[in-house]
């Protein structure tokens, strides 16, 4: 018979908690939502000692009070989900602060595994442990391990087994809170114990304590109107005697618990002042040169995302060039298939081109991990905390930020981590001006076709700021306009810098990228198919020109003998290359008249008197309204726009055909536009389900589009002018 | 003043050492400093802050260190001890 078990991951964070879940689960994990919450659930499968175990990623908590989502929901599942065994992530050389989270979880009756975490860090500062003797006082077993070597996590499995097996109910160590409070808690425990209800559900002593730490959901949950007023008599009670809320004592009297226990069993031997970690904070997070390093750090990551993709980019647009090519190859050549329209210049120019970016979003996404794995990410928070203060933002809002650069979908998920509401909705509108990879895209395009070499690492930064500098500007005025209100607190661990493990930036790439294949293999090659009809229906039959004719008299005029004066100078060769001139001409101006002709033609040109301002055709246009649905669709868009009719996916090509339509100018506007302009439609999405209301969505959609008509109309007739 | 009264945290000079004596503020916010191990009685060390500096301020509590926004600073009084530890 195969048994199937349930163990939950639990602790604080930077605990090493997610680097365990990694190597528990390998690449077999799925994120999902908790119910009704906008919390991210992280599952996974593992099998140890034929049994098969299904691993939840519980949030990164400290406790488990009231106060924030992740803690709720921590704190709901194990309750109301009652996983087989909850293992506790500890970090080994933080014990008493990560014990005070795993007192909690032994007050709530669960199953438990402590994992002394980072083990080999605690051992190297000279922290001793005595294992046996420290688990008989917390009653659950600990398992020492180091999870980014892997060390320790079959015993840790091992052990996870042995507690599931074992048939007999928990036996409890309990904090004991001193008689005044014991007595309370007595007293609220036998009143929940009679009443029945919530009391036969959970456990009566947790219930009681929680009320005399004025939890509000387990208030909520037992609504029994003598049992609370009874509760808030007990804790004036205690106020009165002890001069604090009791909250205050209890959490107290837990830390003299842990530390009662590890007074006996833990041994500082080496006084480490210190560490390595300070030293290096010393310089990145130094009063002057901490936050130039941030920036040149930046810097670099934009700098390497261009110059080390370049190369694999290029051999994916070869790769969809040669693609290209041999579908259209089984067709004769001249044919106007519908079919082979589709497939080479629909769907290989538009998902094609989309996909060969993937390894400029791979390599952001890769320095994105490597920034927060190795603890950098936190200290860009504390840098940023004066700045993002003055707008009126909390520093932690930084790291979504940071993550924005990446893609903002996730980054709006990221918001989850800030407390206020305010906070979390200003950081969540302003989002979409941090630049994402998909817009990536468009520069990575247009930069290389306008600007020379030395200018393009220049202008990518120059973009982002604006973005970054647009962000801030937004920022504060959300934070004295709709969303005013005091700036939350401040204050965030700044955990131990480590080498991210490659495993670990593997994953994390891994998780982001499939995000971005997964919308080139969905929504991008949907909107592809419907782009390529909107270019490419109506067919025009009847032409304004008579381009055949045309032609031929063009081929007639170069082939005809030419001996007299009229003609002095020209060669040979400068014929025909006058020739060959003509031939693309009225090619040219054959595609221009068809797509004219076509749906989209027809809406970029109604749309063209709005856009003319801003330097933009109606070409432009027609590709803004595709890059609604995806940012990056603009390109494939560009693509379909200026390559139908011909069989190169390459980029190219569609540069030298930028080039020879637009001025820099309107390439720059083209990009201020694309970064400020409304976000994608599933970020529009996300931030309707984050923020939990259509009217946040809207704004965010109109604020930015608004935003963008503005500036990128007062850079191109300014920038006009000074031309 | 004597060594032992009690001074908002965002005035301790850097390389401090100093007891915390006092939570102010509301309860999430204590809640918040007590579940990441900031109690009444920890002892803290001064990282980088101190009064005139600008950002937040840091402190080594025990291995852990915490970033602590100006405006929490000021709401945690803590009373400098008397000489530094010498290792």
């Amino acid at each position: 018979m195969t048994r199937k078990l349930t163990i939950a991951l639990a602790g604080n964070p930077n605990s090493g908690k997610t680097t365990i879940f990694n190597r528990l689960t390998g690449t077999r994990q799925h994120v999902g939502n908790y119910p009704g919450v906008t919390v991210e659930k992280k599952q996974g499968r593992c099998r140890h000692g034929g049994v098969d175990l299904e691993v939840v990623d519980l949030p990164g908590t400290y406790s488990l009070t009231a106060y924030s989502v992740e803690e709720l929901v921590a704190r709901e599942f194990i309750v109301d989900q009652k996983p087989d065994v909850l293992v506790d992530i500890i970090d080994a050389a933080n014990l008493e602060r990560n014990l005070y989270l795993a007192v909690q979880f032994m007050e709530l009756g669960a199953r438990l595994v402590l994992a002394f975490n980072m083990s080999d860090v605690a051992k190297a500062r000279g922290i001793e442990f005595d294992l046996p003797q420290l688990s008989r006082l917390l009653g659950a077993p600990i398992v020492p391990t180091v999870g980014s070597k892997g060390q320790g996590t079959g015993e840790l499995l091992d052990e996870v087994l042995r507690v599931a097996a074992r048939t007999e109910p928990v036996e409890r160590r309990q904090v004991h809170y001193g008689p005044e409070i014991e007595e309370e808690i007595a007293r609220l425990q036998d009143l929940l114990e009679a009443e029945g209800g919530a009391g036969h559900k959970f456990d009566a002593r947790w219930l009681a304590i929680k009320l005399l730490e004025d939890d509000r959901q387990v208030r909520e949950i037992i609504g029994d109107e003598g049992i609370l007023r009874r509760a808030a008599e007990s804790i004036r009670h205690l106020a009165a005697i002890f001069g604090d809320r009791p909250e205050i004592v209890i959490a107290g009297r837990r830390y003299g618990f842990i530390s009662g226990a590890c007074q006996e069993t833990v041994r500082l031997t080496v006084e480490t002042r210190h560490t390595l970690s300070d030293k290096i904070d010393a310089v990145l997070i130094n009063q002057v040169i901490g936050l130039p390093i941030f920036l040149v750090l930046m810097y670099l990551v934009f700098h390497l995302t261009f110059t080390l993709g370049e190369y694999p980019m290029g051999w994916l647009e070869g790769l969809f060039g040669w693609l290209g090519g041999a579908i259209a190859r089984l067709w004769p050549p001249g044919s106007d298939s519908i079919v082979k329209s589709l497939l080479v210049d629909g769907i290989i120019g538009g998902v094609g081109g989309v996909i060969s970016f993937l390894p400029n979003i791979l390599l952001l996404f890769m320095a994105i991990a490597f920034l927060e794995d190795s603890g950098y990410m936190a200290r860009s928070a504390f840098l940023m905390d004066r700045l993002m203060h003055r707008i009126g933002l909390h520093g932690r809002s930084f790291i979504p930020m940071l993550i924005g650069f990446g893609c903002s979908i996730p980054a709006i998920l990221a918001t989850r981590t800030l407390e206020g509401r305010r906070d979390r909705l200003t950081t969540m509108l302003v989002l979409p001006l941090m630049s994402c990879g998909a817009r990536l895209t468009i520069y990575a395009l247009i930069i290389p076709a306008f600007f020379a070499e030395r200018w393009r690492a220049p202008m990518l930064w120059l973009i982002y700021l604006i973005g970054i500098a647009l962000a801030v500007a937004c920022a504060k005025l959300l934070r004295i306009t709709v969303l005013r209100g005091e700036a939350p607190p401040f204050v965030m661990e700044l955990p131990l810098y480590r080498l991210p493990t490659l495993r670990g930036l593997l994953i994390h790439m891994w998780d982001r990228s499939w995000m971005y294949l997964r919308k080139a293999g969905t929504v991008i090659l949907l909107i592809s198919v419907v782009l390529w009809a909107l270019t490419s229906f109506p067919r025009k039959t009847a032409f304004d020109r008579d381009y055949d004719g045309e032609a031929a008299g063009a081929r007639a005029a170069w082939l005809a003998p030419h001996d007299g004066p009229a003609d002095p100078g020209a060669s040979p060769d400068a014929r025909k290359a006058r020739y060959e001139k003509r031939l693309e001409a009225l090619a040219h101006a054959r595609r221009a008249e068809e797509l004219a002709y076509t749906v989209a033609g027809r809406i970029g040109h109604g749309l063209e008197p709005a856009l003319r301002p801003l330097g933009f055709d109606w070409r432009i246009g027609t590709a803004l309204i595709g890059a609604l649905a995806a940012k990056e669709v603009f390109v494939a868009q560009m693509g379909i726009v200026f390559a139908a009719g011909s069989h190169q996916a390459g980029s190219e090509a569609l540069r030298t055909r930028l080039q020879a339509s637009y001025t820099p100018l309107q390439a720059f506007c083209v990009m201020l536009f694309c970064l400020i302009s409304a976000p994608c439609v599933a970020t529009a999405v996300v931030t309707r389900k984050e923020s939990g209301a259509w009217k946040w969505a809207a704004l965010q959609f109109g604020g930015l589009t608004a935003l963008a008509y503005a500036i990128t109309l007062g850079v191109y007739q300014v920038g006009r002018l000074v031309s | 003043m004597n060594e032992s009264s009690a001074q908002p945290l965002s005035r301790v000079p850097i390389g401090q050492t100093a007891t915390v004596v006092a939570l102010e503020g509301g309860q999430g916010f204590q809640s918040r400093l007590i579940s990441m191990g900031l109690t009444v009685g920890s002892e803290v060390r001064v990282i980088r802050g101190g009064a005139g500096a600008w950002g937040p301020t840091l402190i080594a509590l025990g291995q852990a260190r915490l970033a602590i926004g100006r405006g929490m600073a000021d709401k945690i009084l803590v009373s400098p001890c008397p000489a530094p530890r010498s290792p």
